[in-house]
C-alpha cells in the first residue's frame, strides 16, 4: 500500500465521520500489516503513554475553567468594566466586545467558548445600541479567536505536549500576537463604526461608575493575574495554575458574588467527563503515527518537498499559512495540531524557525480557522446562539478576518513578538 | 530576522541521556565547544531494505545533529561503523533520533519485547520500574570519580549488572553510555557545604535514592519535566538543579544559573540495550560483532566525554558564571551527611549486594590512588 | 422522590457508571493538586507521590471518558458530510463510525495485553504501584466502550428524525432590532411634532 492510499483512506474515514482517533488508528494498523515495520504493540503502547502526561492534565481543569467563569457570574463582571472604560466613544461597544474577549480568554483556553460568554452579554446589547446584528456577531466570532491566542490556550497545550514544547514559554509568547491581533480588531472597527455612526448616545463616562465596576469586578480581575502570575512567579507548573483557577473561580463564584449555585459544581465537571475522554483519545493514534510515519520516512519526504520549494524562511511561513488555511477551512484544531504540527515542526527548524515562534504561527492560523466555512466552529456558535444564517455572519465578518489574516503575517514574519518577549524576561 | 532565532528545548527527551545537541566545531581543547547550535549539520546515514542486508534498528533520544559529535552520538557512530565493518555491510543499524519511536521504559521495554525496534538506550536512572540491576550507579556520593566508576562498571559488578537485567527485562547490555559526572548549579551562592543548598528548591531526577539524597542534604525537591527545566528555573520556580555539563551547556541553563558546583555526586550513564528476542536470532559469531562494537563505542564515549567535558567547564567559566569545585574535605561533608540514604539503597539492592559494592568501591580507589 | 424514581435512578447509576468513576476523579484531581499547590506554597512542601498517581487518575479518567463519548457523542471527528446528509442516511453513516469504532478497539485488544504481558513486572517508580494491573484499566474500559458502542447502535436503529431538531436560539436578536427601531420612531415622531 502507498504512502497516497493510506492518506486517501484517512481522509475517506475523516470525512465520513469516523472519530479522528479511528480514522489514525485503521490506516496505520493496515500500514503496519502491511510493511511489516513494527508491531501492533508498538501501537498498543501509546495507548497507555499518551494520555498519562503530567502536562495533558492541564486541558481538562481549563475547560471546566471557562465554565466556573461564566456561570460564577466572573465574565459578565470583566464586561462591565471593559463598558465603562470605553463604551462611549466611537466604536465603543464593539472595542468593549473585543477587550471582553480578551480579558475572557486570559482565563478561558477555547475559542467558541469566548464567543459564547461574551456573545451572549454583548451581542444583544451593541444591537440595542444600534449596530447591525450580522456585524455585531461577525465581530464576535473573530474577536473570540482571542480565546486560543491570549493564554492559557487549549491549542498552546497541545502543541506544547505533542511537540514537548515548554508551555509556560508558549502562553508567555502569546502575549505579543493577542496584542497585535487585539489591535488590529479594534482598528477595523473603527473604520466601520465611524462609516455607519456606530456610537453610543448620550453615555458619557462616570469616573465613579468606571471605579465602581472595577471594584465590583476585582475578583474577576484577579483570576487571569492568578493563573498567569501564578506560572511566571513560579508558584505552579500550567497544570497547576489550571487547577487553581478552577478552585479559586468556584470560591469567588459561591462565596464572593454568590451567583454559582454549590449543587451546580458536581454537575458542571460531570459534563465534561465525556468530552475529555472523546479529545484526549484521539491523542493514542496520533502519537503512534507520528512514530511510524518517522519509521517509514514520511516525515522526511514531506520536509523535503517543502525545502524543495524554498529554504527561505518567510516563504516557508506563507507556505505555512496557506496550508494551514485551506486545511482549517475543513478540519478543526485539534487534528491540525496533532497531526500536523509535528510534521511541520520538522520543516520550520529546518529553516531555523524557533519552536515556540512556529506554535504562535500554528495557533494563529487556528484562530482564523475558527471562522472560515465550511467548518467553522465560532460562527457555528455564533449562529446557533443568535439563529442568524453563518452565511450572512460570515460576509459581515470578511473585514475582520481579513485583519486576522494581516495579524498572522505580522506576527509571522516578526518572532520578536513571540520568542522576543521570552527573551526580554529571561535576561 | 526569522531565520536567525536558534532552536531550542526540540529534543524531546524524557530520560535526559542525551540532552546536548551539535558542536560544529571539531572538538579540541582550545576551541569553544558549541553545543545546542546548528540543526542537521551531520546526516544520520539513512539505509533502505536491500536483498541481504538485515537493518537493525536503534531507537534513541540523541538529537540527529549530534551524530559523531558528542559522546553519545560518538558511541552511536561507533556502534554503526563497526557492524558495518565486521559484517562486511550484511548488517546496518539505522538510527531513530529524538526519541521520535519511543521515550521512557514502559514504552522501550515493551517495544524490544514485541520486536517493535531492535536496540535502544535508556538512562541508567530510569530502570528503577523494573530492575534493581542498576541501583549501583544511581547512588549520590558514592564515586570519588569518573574512574572509579569505569572501575565498577568493566568490574565484576558491571558483569551482575548485565546478567540482572537480562534475567529481569529479557534485554542484552552492550554498552555503557557516557554523558558525565553530574554537577549542581543555582541561582543564589558558591555552594561549599549541604547548609548552602539548605534553602533551595531543587530539581532532581525522580528517583527515590536521589530525592531522599537530595532532602538529607537539607535542599526542598521539586519535580519538574526536562522541558520544562529552563523556563522553570528562569521563573525561580526551582533554583538550582543537578545535570552533566553537557545538558546544562546545551539547555543554556547557565544563563539563568549564575552558579555552578563541580561536585561530580554522580555518574549519568545510559544502558545500550539489545532485545532479548532479537539476540536469540543472531549467530554466535554476530553476537560477538555486537560485544565487541558496544565495549569500541563505550570507550569512544568516554574518551569524547573527558575531553569535551574539560573543554565545557572552561567554557561556562568564560561565559561568567561561577565555577567552583568541591575540595575533598568539602566533599566528605557531604557523603557523611548522605550517609542515611545508603541504607536505602541497601535495602534496595540487598545487603550481600551492597557490601560488595563498598568493596569494590574501596578496592578501586585504592588502584586508583584515591 | 417517589420509589420508582429511586429505581430508576439506580439504573441510571449502572447504565453511566463510567461518567461517574470518571467524575469522581476529576473531582480527586482536583483536591489532590490543590493540596499539592498549597502545600509547596505554604510550608515547601511537595509529595512527588500526587503527580505520579495523578497521571494514573488522569488516564483512568480518560478512559472512563471515552466510553461516555460513545452514547454522547462526544469523540471529535469531522461533522461536515454527516450534518449535510438527510436523516436516513445520516443513521446509516453514524452507525457505521461506531462499527469501524468497535473493529479498531477489539484489533487492538490483542496487542494491548501483550503489552501488559511485556511490562508485567514492573512498578511505579514511586509508590511501587504494580504496572500490570495500572495498565489493565485499559482493556477493562474499552471494552466497556465496547458494550457502549452497542447500545448506541441499537439507539441510532431506533432514533427519530424529529429528535435531531433545531434548538431554539439562545438570544432573540430580532426582538431586540424591533424594540430599538420602535424606540427610535417614537423619539424621532416626538421630535417633529
Ligand atoms: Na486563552
Ligand atoms: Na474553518
Amino acid at each position: 500500500m502507498s504512502i497516497g492510499l493510506i492518506f486517501l483512506l484517512l481522509f475517506v474515514l475523516l470525512f465520513l465521520g469516523v472519530p479522528i482517533g479511528i480514522s489514525i488508528g485503521i490506516p496505520i494498523c493496515l500500514l503496519v500489516w502491511q510493511t511489516q515495520i513494527t508491531t501492533f504493540e508498538f501501537i498498543a503502547q501509546f495507548m497507555y503513554t499518551k494520555p498519562s502526561e503530567f502536562t495533558l492534565l492541564a486541558l481538562p481543569f481549563f475547560i471546566v475553567a471557562g465554565d466556573i467563569m461564566d456561570t460564577g457570574g466572573l465574565s459578565k463582571r470583566l464586561v462591565g468594566v471593559a463598558n465603562n472604560l470605553i463604551g462611549n466613544v466611537t466604536g465603543g461597544l464593539g472595542i468593549v466586545a473585543i477587550l471582553g474577549c480578551m480579558f475572557f480568554g486570559a482565563v478561558s483556553g477555547s475559542s467558541p467558548a469566548t464567543v459564547a460568554a461574551i456573545g451572549t452579554i454583548m451581542i444583544p446589547q451593541m444591537v440595542r445600541a444600534g449596530y447591525d446584528k450580522y456585524y455585531a456577531t461577525g465581530l464576535i466570532a473573530v474577536a473570540g479567536g482571542l480565546g486560543i491566542i491570549v493564554p492559557p490556550s487549549f491549542p498552546l497545550v497541545l502543541y506544547g505536549v505533542t511537540n514537548d514544547v515548554s508551555i509556560s514559554d508558549l502562553f508567555l509568547a502569546g502575549f505579543g500576537p493577542a496584542l497585535v491581533v487585539g489591535i488590529v480588531l479594534v482598528s477595523i472597527n473603527f473604520i466601520y463604526s465611524k462609516r455607519y455612526g456606530y456610537k453610543e448616545e448620550g453615555k458619557t463616562v462616570h469616573f465613579k461608575e468606571l471605579l465602581k465596576s472595577i471594584w465590583d469586578a476585582k475578583w474577576a480581575l484577579l483570576m487571569p493575574v492568578i493563573i498567569l502570575g501564578g506560572i511566571y512567579s513560579g508558584a505552579c507548573s500550567p497544570t497547576e495554575a489550571a487547577v487553581i483557577s478552577c478552585v479559586y473561580g468556584l470560591f469567588i463564584g459561591v462565596f464572593v458574588y454568590k451567583e454559582l449555585d454549590v449543587r451546580n459544581i458536581v454537575p458542571m465537571f460531570k459534563n465534561k467527563v465525556d468530552f475529555i475522554g472523546g479529545v484526549i483519545f484521539t491523542f493514542a493514534p496520533a502519537g503512534a503515527m507520528g512514530a511510524i510515519f518517522a519509521y517509514l520516512g514520511y516525515t522526511t519526504v514531506v520536509k523535503n518537498f517543502f525545502l524543495g520549494i524554498s529554504t527561505n524562511p518567510y516563504v516557508i511561513v506563507l507556505l505555512m499559512y496557506a496550508l494551514l488555511f485551506v486545511v482549517g477551512m475543513f478540519v478543526q484544531t485539534m487534528p491540525a495540531i496533532v497531526i500536523l504540527s509535528p510534521i511541520l515542526l520538522g520543516v520550520a527548524e529546518a529553516v531555523g524557525i524557533d519552536p515556540v515562534h512556529f506554535g504562535l504561527i500554528v495557533t494563529l492560523a487556528l484562530a482564523v480557522a475558527f471562522v472560515t466555512p465550511p467548518v467553522a466552529l465560532n460562527l457555528f456558535v455564533a449562529s446557533s446562539m443568535t439563529g442568524l444564517s453563518m452565511e450572512r455572519i460570515t460576509r459581515a465578518a470578511m473585514p475582520f478576518i481579513a485583519g486576522l489574516l494581516a495579524a498572522e503575517i505580522i506576527v509571522g514574519f516578526n518572532p520578536i513578538l513571540t520568542t522576543g518577549i521570552i527573551d526580554f524576561f529571561g535576561k | 530576522g526569522l531565520g536567525s532565532a536558534p532552536s531550542e528545548t526540540q529534543n524531546s527527551d524524557n530520560n535526559e541521556s542525551n540532552a546536548s545537541s551539535s558542536s560544529s566545531t571539531e572538538v579540541s581543547q582550545t576551541e569553544e565547544v558549541r553545543v545546542g547550535l546548528d540543526k542537521n549539520v551531520y546526516e544520520i546515514p539513512q539505509y533502505t531494505q536491500q536483498e541481504g542486508v538485515r537493518i537493525a534498528r536503534i531507537s534513541t533520544s540523541l538529537s540527529a545533529a549530534d551524530y559523531g559529535v558528542t559522546p553519545s552520538g560518538v558511541l552511536f557512530k561507533t556502534m554503526v561503523d563497526e557492524i558495518e565493518a565486521r559484517s562486511g555491510g550484511k548488517i546496518v543499524l539505522q538510527i531513530y533520533p529524538a526519541n521520535q519511536l519511543a521515550s521512557g521504559a514502559d514504552q522501550i521495554i515493551s517495544s524490544l519485547a514485541s520486536g517493535a525496534f531492535e536496540i535502544s538506550e535508556l538512562s541508567a536512572g530510569s530502570w528503577g520500574d523494573y530492575t534493581t540491576a542498576f541501583a549501583p550507579l544511581n547512588i549520590p556520593f558514592l564515586y570519588k570519580n569518573i574512574d572509579v566508576v569505569h572501575a565498577i562498571i568493566d568490574g565484576e559488578i558491571g558483569d551482575e549488572m548485565v546478567q540482572q537485567v537480562r534475567e529481569d527485562c529479557n534485554v542484552v547490555p552492550i554498552g555503557f553510555m557516557e554523558l558525565g559526572m553530574r554537577q549542581m548549579t543555582n541561582s543564589s551562592r558558591e555552594i561549599h557545604a549541604p547548609a548552602d543548598l539548605s534553602d533551595l528548591k531543587i530539581r532532581v531526577q525522580s528517583d527515590p535514592i536521589q530525592i531522599a539524597a537530595f532532602e538529607a542534604l537539607g535542599g526542598s525537591c521539586v519535580s519538574v519535566p526536562f522541558s520544562e527545566l529552563f523556563t522553570a528555573l528562569q521563573q525561580k520556580l526551582c533554583e538550582a538543579q543537578e545535570n552533566p555539563i553537557h545538558n546544562i551547556v546545551s539547555k543554556k541553563f547557565y544563563e539563568v544559573q549564575p552558579y555552578l558546583t563541580v561536585s561530580e555526586h554522580s555518574p549519568t550513564e545510559s544502558i545500550l540495550v539489545l532485545s532479548g528476542v532479537y539476540w536469540e536470532t543472531l549467530s554466535d559469531e554476530e553476537k560477538t560483532w555486537f560485544e565487541e562494537a558496544g565495549k569500541m563505542a563505550t570507550d569512544a564515549s568516554r574518551v569524547a566525554c573527558q575531553l569535551q567535558t574539560e573543554t565545557l567547564l572552561n567554557q561556562v567559566e568564560d561565559y561568567g558564571i561561577t565555577v567552583t569545585t568541591l575540595t575533598p574535605e568539602e566533599k566528605q561533608v557531604f557523603v557523611d551527611q548522605v550517609m542515611p540514604v545508603w541504607d536505602m539503597a541497601e535495602e534496595i539492592m540487598g545487603q550481600e549486594k551492597w557490601n560488595e559494592l563498598l568493596k569494590a568501591v574501596d578496592k578501586a580507589e585504592t588502584q586508583l590512588g584515591l | 422522590m417517589t420509589e420508582q424514581q429511586k429505581k430508576f435512578s439506580w439504573y441510571k447509576i449502572v447504565d453511566n457508571i463510567e461518567i461517574y468513576i470518571g467524575t469522581a476523579i476529576f473531582l480527586i484531581l482536583l483536591v489532590l493538586l490543590t493540596v499539592q499547590v498549597a502545600f509547596r506554597y505554604i510550608f515547601g512542601i511537595s509529595f512527588s507521590w500526587i503527580e505520579e498517581i495523578s497521571t494514573i487518575l488522569m488516564m483512568s479518567m480518560v478512559y472512563c471518558g471515552v466510553a461516555g463519548a460513545v452514547r454522547g457523542r462526544k469523540f471529535l471527528r469531522i461533522e461536515i458530510l454527516v450534518d449535510k446528509m438527510p436523516f436516513k442516511i445520516k443513521r446509516i453513516l453514524l452507525i457505521f463510525d461506531n462499527l469501524m469504532q468497535a473493529a479498531w478497539i477489539v484489533f487492538m485488544l490483542g496487542p494491548f495485553f501483550n503489552v501488559m504481558k511485556s511490562i508485567g513486572g514492573g512498578r511505579t517508580s514511586i509508590l511501587r504501584l504494580p504496572k500490570f494491573y495500572i495498565y489493565a484499566v485499559i482493556p477493562v474500559l474499552l471494552i466497556l466502550t465496547l458494550i457502549r458502542t452497542a447500545q448506541e447502535i441499537n439507539i441510532l436503529m431506533h432514533e427519530h428524525e424529529t429528535q435531531l431538531g433545531k434548538s431554539k436560539p439562545a438570544i432573540d436578536l430580532d426582538a431586540i432590532v424591533r424594540e430599538r427601531d420602535e424606540a427610535l420612531a417614537a423619539k424621532n415622531g416626538g421630535a417633529s411634532q
